[in-house]
């Protein structure tokens, strides 16, 4: 045990104060949910504030407030600035949202469009990508939770990943999508004024020229502009980004809830209030070498700063933030996984005269039923945050073309968009486990990309996009 | 004078004979044979903790010239990221008050700029298209 860290009492009367709390909240909100629209989407008419927060509390995530001082203690500037341009996701699913709002005012997933849209074969390689997606954030979350508890306390990985599933799942449960959009209202409010102090204390405790000279002389790449990995980097995390919020029903689900010209405006000020927070989680970062610290896996090193920095009171400081990011992003995954699979395998496969009742309750099963798949697979721990959240990158970039054509160009057919999901995402991979995590999306989104233009090209159909409302 | 000459000879031609016959056997000096060679194309490596590594208090970095570059804390258990490395060649040696050891041999080699360079084009040109397909769409709808 370090002298940061915080005790074993501290950390379990912590833990269970914020499972009380958010239990109890989800509990009071969820308490008027009557059908599996008011459940899974919040009756449709969330207002531009609480959208605007849910929307930047939900892309604050773990990726935020760990990955980002990873990718900069791997990466340096182009790190840190790499992975703030993952706000241009946001930014651009704004005109987005509005035209998905448009043409399907009665959807409930982005699996709906991709249905109506496509058919059935690219409708299936979509729903796969979907949930190794959203299983892989999931993980990570879960894995996050773990890390986070046995870097900043002297609980065990387990014990970390066990109580940020188990709060999750239980505020999840009780008060769905509308308890998962008021509790990132106030966790964004949390996370932002915490971000800004541990920022504000780094460069008073450390200063711009320690970090500098340090820098210079141990980890020289970190500020070189030419730095060869970084610069591959770059444009990867931006499509990694582009493809997360573009395919994912957790996006999707919030164009589908929010009142009718709210989407547009939310998205893209979510996206501007989002973009310097990578920068400030990922500069703390270059602090480590000059406070001699190592991190013994990559992305703990942002945790391991911040409570170094601010001592033990820091410690708990720390905890109260990345848990509020982590619980802000389990909560939009778990309601938007069990949506889409509510919607899309449990109504459009198995029970497609079910009624709300039964879509409701099979709804509240599969919440459960994520939890513990997740905590199956976390408990393995089999990669750190930064290589797993990449290695979905693979899957995800595939998905971007299909989607942009879908909603824009009526000569793209479902065969194609299916075929460039599977040619990008199957590349996607090659590059990852042959040149490095890296290359994943870029590479993906490339090989989708002609894939959809070759399409395009030899299509002599032209969708109709008013058939998307007939059969909505 | 010339018979303590006759016993000198001998003596150094035995030594000789001798560490020939345990370097043909393989049983060179520890800090030789064990030292783990990696090579990295992105300035980072992950030492991972090793059973012998307690009794240590500090993992220097050298440069191949000899100059050390950093010293980290050896923490029980604990792995190290060392990240922000330069081409070059470094040796990872683990220290304690009254001994030390060469662990690691690492030759760092970045990726070519032309290969990175090549990517962040595609990557650019694809955004730009990406743009452009949205705000045609945008401007159609």
């Amino acid at each position: 045990m370090t002298d940061f860290m915080l005790g074993r009492e501290t950390a379990l009367v912590i833990l269970v104060l914020f499972g009380l709390a958010w239990v109890g909240w989800g509990w009071y909100l969820g308490r008027n949910n009557r059908t599996i629209e008011d459940y899974a989407l919040a009756g449709r008419s969330v207002g531009f504030a609480m959208a605007t927060a849910t929307a930047m509390a939900t892309w604050i995530t773990s990726n935020t407030t760990l990955v980002a001082p990873q990718l900069t203690y791997q990466f340096g500037v182009w790190g840190m600035l790499g992975y703030s341009m993952a706000a241009l996701g946001l930014i651009l699913f704004a005109p987005l949202a509005q035209r998905i709002r448009q043409l399907l005012p009665n959807g409930f997933t982005s699996g709906d469009f991709i249905y109506q849209r496509y058919g059935r074969f690219a409708w299936a390689m979509f729903i796969i990508i979907s949930l190794c997606y959203a299983f892989g954030w999931l993980v990570s979350l879960g894995m996050a939770g773990g890390l986070l508890l046995s870097s900043l306390s002297d609980l065990s990985y387990l014990t970390g990943m066990t109580a940020i599933l188990v709060i999750c799942v239980g505020y999840t449960l009780l008060g769905g999508l509308k308890a998962v959009i008021a509790t990132d209202f106030v966790q964004s409010i949390v996370i932002i004024t915490g971000v800004v102090i541990v920022a504000w204390v780094c460069i008073d405790t450390v200063g711009f020229d320690t970090m500098h000279t340090t820098l210079t002389r141990e980890q020289p790449e970190l500020l070189n502009l030419l730095f060869p990995a970084a610069i591959m980097f770059f444009f990867n995390n931006i499509f990694f980004g582009i493809g997360e919020i573009f395919h994912s029903n957790v996006w999707w689900s919030r164009a589908f809830a929010f009142g009718p010209g709210i989407g547009k405006k939310s998205y893209l000020t979510a996206g501007l209030l989002w973009l310097p927070i990578p920068v400030v989680t990922g500069f703390i970062a270059l602090a480590a070498s000059s406070l001699n610290l190592v991190p013994p896996s990559a992305d703990m090193v942002g945790p391991m700063v911040a409570a170094k920095l601010l001592g033990s009171i820091g410690a708990v400081f720390i905890f109260v933030i990345v848990f509020s990011a982590l619980a802000s992003s389990m909560d939009s995954l778990l309601a938007a996984t069990s949506d889409l699979l509510t919607q899309d395998i449990v109504k459009k496969l198995f029970v497609p005269d079910a009624s709300s009742d039964t879509l409701l309750r099979a709804n509240r099963y599969i919440v459960i039923g994520l939890g513990i798949g997740t905590w199956c697979i976390a408990a393995f721990k089999l990669a750190t945050l930064g290589a797993l959240l990449n290695f979905t990158g693979a899957f995800v970039a595939s998905t971007i073309w299909p989607i942009v054509f879908g909603l824009y160009q009526p000569k793209l057919t479902g065969r194609w968009a299916g075929l460039a999901m599977v040619a990008g995402t199957t590349c996607g991979l090659i590059g990852y486990f042959a040149i490095g995590f890296y290359v994943a999306a870029i590479i993906s989104c490339g090989v989708s990309l002609v894939c959809c233009r070759i399409g395009i090209m030899q299509s002599k159909d032209y969708f109709q996009w008013h058939e998307l409302e007939e059969k909505g | 004078m010339s018979r303590y000459r006759w016993h000198v000879v001998p003596d150094i031609a035995v030594k000789i004979i001798l560490a020939s016959l345990l370097v043909f056997a393989g049983c060179a000096p520890v800090t030789a044979a064990n030292i783990e060679k990696r090579t990295s194309q992105d300035g980072t490596i992950v030492v991972p903790w090793k059973e012998g590594y307690a009794r240590y208090q500090t993992l220097r970095i050298n440069s191949v010239s000899g100059d050390t570059l950093s010293r980290h804390p050896v923490v029980n258990g604990q792995n190290w990221v060392i990240t922000g490395l330069s081409d070059g060649q470094y040796r990872f040696i683990l220290s304690s008050s009254d001994s030390q050891t060469q662990i690691l041999s690492l030759h760092v080699s970045h990726y070519s700029l032309t290969s990175a360079f090549g990517l962040f084009t595609l990557g650019l040109i694809m955004f730009v298209y990406l743009l452009v397909a949205l705000m045609k769409g945008g401007r159609d709808d």
